[in-house]
């Protein structure tokens, strides 16, 4: 029954994450600059691939839902393995990224795009599967998390307009919270024009800058706080078919 | 929730706390991560800043309650963001303004260990950081200005009464009140000398038991707010007057002991090293034995002994890296420089096993080009792509990948006048300036090519924007060895390429040892006839070369053709300047006859004749022609110590007999404060002729007294400011500072 709800799960998944997933390739591949911690846009890549993948996994549609929760699984076991599976999705995307890196695949590339990087700092470059698996991870818990919680305190269904909405407070989080930790957060520079602030913004939010250990607690925070949390939404999810 | 779900929403609302909780503490830590802001606040009778700092929290303080028993997430985003959006638009006022934010007061950020008195009362060492408000509480303001124990160009007070040279002197106690003035586009509005005096704050800075002396409009370098403060920066260029007569103490107890320096004096110097050192190191490049007693120093300090096994390297490396981080910055020459230098020297796999554990980020630029560390390629490769100091350390290697990156670096410098808005403007003009920084730095004769034509055509492209760095840029290169292909090349460049200046060029050109330096130096001396002046004292401080056919053409084509008619500059630029034919025409000069002697002597200042001509010591001794009273006025000079060869006639004056001569040598043995020079003067207090007798007991007292005060300094008992002796004290008359002396008269 396992399998079967997986292979499920994947046909719901794979179209989002397939993009995703070459996104991420072609920009390990073709970008030119040693890839970092600190790679803004690698992270939001990472980013948007967590919310998109707990939104989907996570969203059964009308009719769907109360077939999966009638099927004979407990709920315990049923979100386990979705969560399981939605981790597996973004595992598989740093397991992408390292043989990219590490078979050479990125060097040669790069050799023959004359960067004078490669192929020296190929191993050093693997530093970045950390700072994708940490926002990956973490707008997948918090997605995750606020979805259920939606579907338990709400009357109608969670929709697209919901995601926006998550996104949003996910950037807010985000934005905040890197500003908060890193201490020098958007509101600390002279936002002297809209391209420059939205350039901060971005580049705060999706780059590790500030002490390394505060982010990681966050993290493990929302990670367990957030899995139990959904774990326990997902036991009292009132199911209409 | 429906109310039939088992769902507990405790559970949920405590999970929604935990993810929310950077945007639910935001404001809270935003305003108390700074401890004292809220006091300062209050103190400073900020009483919006304060009013709104309470509502933001309040809010705050409610939305987590709604959280935490309502689960009401919408509300808290919008609560938070509107905090966020009120905080971030209120800073962003102030930043523009300063408005209503405590301000605060930054001394010597970038040189730590100077002790700050504001009226006496002592704040603590730099690097300081203190309130308005807190230094208002520490300090209060005196009604009259003090007495000046001295001042830092006093002449312009003696020979020009006029307010506007007031700003150019240096004080003692220098008047400022940071805190009483409009700043304008980060920097104060000019402040007056009559408005600093009237301010009530008076500054002093000491370092060691050195007073520095500052000028009043040097005191600001810059304000900016930031998040919770107004921050006014400080940082003077002080002037320590005692540091020549505290240098010349010690350099006379290190002569008398033969250089070999005392326990007392290795220990005074380790610990007064922030300032006393590069004054060493500077006296140790004239004089080998003080360069060896510096390494005594450095050796005891560290522990550094001849067979030091790998763990005992790890533990000098980690007393310099303690050391580096208790001063706040490396300095080179520092006693820790000399240190890295001795560890690069003989154990450079130390660095490389512990360059990023161990060492600081300020000390890593001067290892790596110390020692540029095979193992540490690949990983300066990776660190450079953000360019900075480690672009520099990875392409000082000559490594095909290091040029590689050096040149796609400089390709990717957009050199153009930025024409877009002003924060992209000031975003433009950092990122040339880093990359003119990284050229300036780069000592990689494989990339220079490309490193000259991106700062002529950055320089170009931006007239009157770059010269300075141009300059600096210029500077770097002369101030390394260059092969004559290099030094051919780079004088080419200045003479032909650089839009700078014909006297500037002329400055650079002078000192650069090419072949190609003659014509170029000749040419522009041709157009401009006035600078020769320049040249010839510029010659006098950087001897070069490649310049004798200059010099000796300049000789031949002066007026009157001999050394008592030649400018003294010339004849001072000739002596110095060490090739076989500048010697061999020397020599002509000197064996025409004997008042030739005594002229070109009195040009050797450095009281080594033998580098000039190739005629000992004693050679010219006896060549003198039995003149020796001649000769000793001539090799006679205003600053002992600092030509350290003098002590080398000590062995000729020993010798003389003669009352006369004996009277001549005496002021030069005055100058000479080795062992030697005491037994002499001994024996002569002890001669028969009055004044023999006479001048040399007031000359071996001197000895004495200096002897006497040197061992005072070293014991801690005076400071190297109690050396200041005959300085004119000013003191307030009401209306201006006068010489004390012309005070008690008008009294």
């Amino acid at each position: 029954m396992c399998i079967e709800l997986l292979k499920m799960d994947a046909r719901k998944v794979l179209p989002y994450y397939a993009p995703i997933l070459l996104l991420t390739v072609g920009y390990v591949l073709f970008q030119e600059t040693p890839l970092a911690s600190a790679d803004w846009k690698l992270n939001t890549i990472a980013c948007l691939q967590g919310m998109v993948i707990a939104w989907v996994l996570f969203n059964d549609a009308a009719g769907v839902g109360a077939f999966v929760f009638s099927r004979p699984l407990s709920r315990v076991r049923l979100f386990l393995t979705r969560w399981g599976f939605g981790i597996s999705f973004q595992l598989l995307t740093i397991a992408v990224v390292f043989l990219t890196v590490a078979i050479g695949l990125r060097s040669g590339i790069q050799e023959l795009m004359n960067s004078p990087y490669q192929p020296m700092v190929k191993w050093y470059e693997l530093s970045v599967l950390g700072s994708i698996a940490l926002y990956s991870i973490l707008s997948y818990e918090i997605v995750m998390f606020l979805k259920l919680r939606h579907r338990v305190v709400s009357v109608r269904p969670p929709t697209w307009r919901d995601f926006i909405w998550i996104v949003l407070i996910c950037v807010l989080i985000g934005m905040i919270s890197t500003g908060l930790l890193s201490n020098i957060g958007p509101i600390g520079y002279q936002m002297m024009s809209w391209a420059l602030m939205t350039k901060l913004v971005l580049a705060h939010f999706f780059t590790i800058s500030g002490p390394i250990h505060n982010q990681l607690i966050y993290v493990v925070l929302v990670t367990i706080v957030g899995t139990l949390a959904s774990l326990h939404c997902y036991q009292n999810l009132e199911i209409e078919s | 929730m429906r109310n039939d779900n088992r769902a507990n929403r405790w559970v949920l609302n405590a999970a929604a706390f935990v993810i929310f909780l950077p945007v639910l503490l935001h404001p809270e830590l935003n305003l108390f991560t700074k401890p004292g802001y809220i006091k300062s606040l209050i103190e400073g009778g900020h009483w919006m800043g304060l009013s709104f700092a309470v509502v933001i929290i309040t809010l705050n303080l409610t939305t987590i309650i709604l959280v935490l028993w309502k689960g009401r997430l919408r509300l808290a985003v919008l609560t938070a963001f509107f905090s966020f959006c009120v905080l971030a638009g209120s800073f962003w006022v102030r930043l523009e303004t300063g408005a209503d934010l405590p301000r605060q007061l930054a001394l010597f950020e970038s040189l730590a260990g100077i002790d700050v008195y504001c009226n006496d009362v002592y704040l603590g060492k730099t690097p300081l950081q203190i309130s308005e408000a807190e230094l208002h509480e520490k300090v209060k303001p005196w009604d009259t200005p003090p007495r000046q124990k001295m001042v830092i160009g006093e002449n312009l007070i003696e020979k020009v009464k006029s307010k506007r040279y007031e700003s150019e002197l240096g004080w003692f106690y220098i008047p400022y009140d940071y805190f009483d003035q409009p700043y304008e586009f980060s920097r104060p509005r000019s402040y007056s000398y009559d408005n600093a005096v009237k301010s009530g704050y008076w500054w002093r800075f000491e370092r060691d038991g050195c007073t520095g002396f500052a000028k009043i409009q040097d005191m600001v370098w810059f304000a900016h707010s930031t998040r919770q403060y107004f921050s006014i920066w400080s940082s003077p260029a002080l002037q320590f007057p005692s540091m020549d007569p505290y240098l010349k103490h010690l350099l006379h107890d290190l002569a008398r002991l033969n250089y070999q320096p005392s326990a007392e004096w290795i220990r005074h110097v380790s610990e007064s090293s922030g300032l006393l050192f590069q004054h060493l190191y500077e006296a140790g490049q004239h004089d080998s034995r003080v360069m060896r007693a510096l390494e005594t120093v450095v050796r005891a300090e560290f522990g550094i002994h001849e067979e030091m096994s790998a763990h005992e390297w790890e533990e000098v490396l980690d007393k310099v890296t303690l050391r580096v981080r208790q001063r706040y910055t490396f300095r080179t020459p520092s006693l820790e420089s000399m240190a890295m230098d001795l560890i690069v020297q003989r154990n450079t796999k130390l660095i490389e096993t512990h360059f990023f554990e161990r060492l600081s980020p300020s000390t890593w630029e001067y290892a790596a080009l110390k020692s540029q560390p095979p193992a540490l390629f690949k990983r300066f490769v990776y660190e450079s792509r953000n360019g900075g100091q480690f672009l520099v350390m990875t392409g000082n290697y000559s490594r095909p990948a290091a040029l590689r990156l050096v040149r796609r670096y400089l390709r990717n410098v957009n050199i153009d006048q930025p024409v877009e808005n002003f924060s992209d403007t000031a975003n433009h003009s950092l990122r040339r300036s880093e990359a003119l920084s990284v050229a300036v730095q780069l000592q990689n004769p494989l990339v220079e090519p490309e490193l000259r034509d991106f700062v002529l055509n950055l320089v170009k492209a931006n007239p009157n924007e770059f010269d300075h760095e141009l300059r600096m840029f210029i500077d770097a290169r002369l101030k390394r060895p260059l092969t004559d292909g290099e030094a051919d090349s780079l004088a080419e460049w200045v003479a032909e390429a650089v839009p700078l200046p014909a006297d500037e060029k002329l400055q650079f050109l002078v000192r650069l040892n090419s072949a190609r330096t003659h014509r170029y130096v000749r040419d522009i001396l041709r157009r401009h006839p006035s600078y020769q002046e320049a040249v010839l004292q510029t010659l006098i401080n950087n001897p070069n070369p490649a310049l004798d056919r200059f010099l000796i053409e300049t000789y031949q084509t002066a007026p009157g053709v001999t050394p008592i008619d030649a400018p003294p500059n010339l004849l001072r630029a000739m002596v110095l300047c060490d090739t076989p034919p500048m010697k061999a025409f020397l020599e002509e000069v000197w064996n025409a006859n004997d008042k030739n002697k005594i002229s070109l002597l009195s040009a050797m200042k450095h009281g080594e004749p033998n580098h000039v001509m190739n005629a000992s010591l004693e050679e010219v001794w006896n060549a003198n022609g039995g003149n020796e009273i001649s000769l000793l006025s001539a090799i006679k000079h205003d600053e002992p110590n600092h030509y350290p060869q003098l002590h080398r006639w000590t062995a000729f004056i020993s010798q003389i007999e003669d009352a006369d001569t004996r009277l001549a040598a005496i002021p030069v043995l005055d100058q000479i404060d080795t062992p030697g020079t005491s037994v002499i003067l001994q024996d002569w207090a002890l001669s028969s002729d009055a004044s023999v007798k006479r001048e040399a007991g007031r000359a071996l007292a001197n000895y004495r007294e200096r002897s006497r005060r040197a061992r005072e300094l070293l014991a801690g008992n005076i400071k190297p400011d109690d050396l200041l002796v005959g300085q004119t004290a000013y003191v307030w008359n009401g209306k201006d500072y006068v010489p004390e002396m012309e005070t008690a008269e008008d009294k």
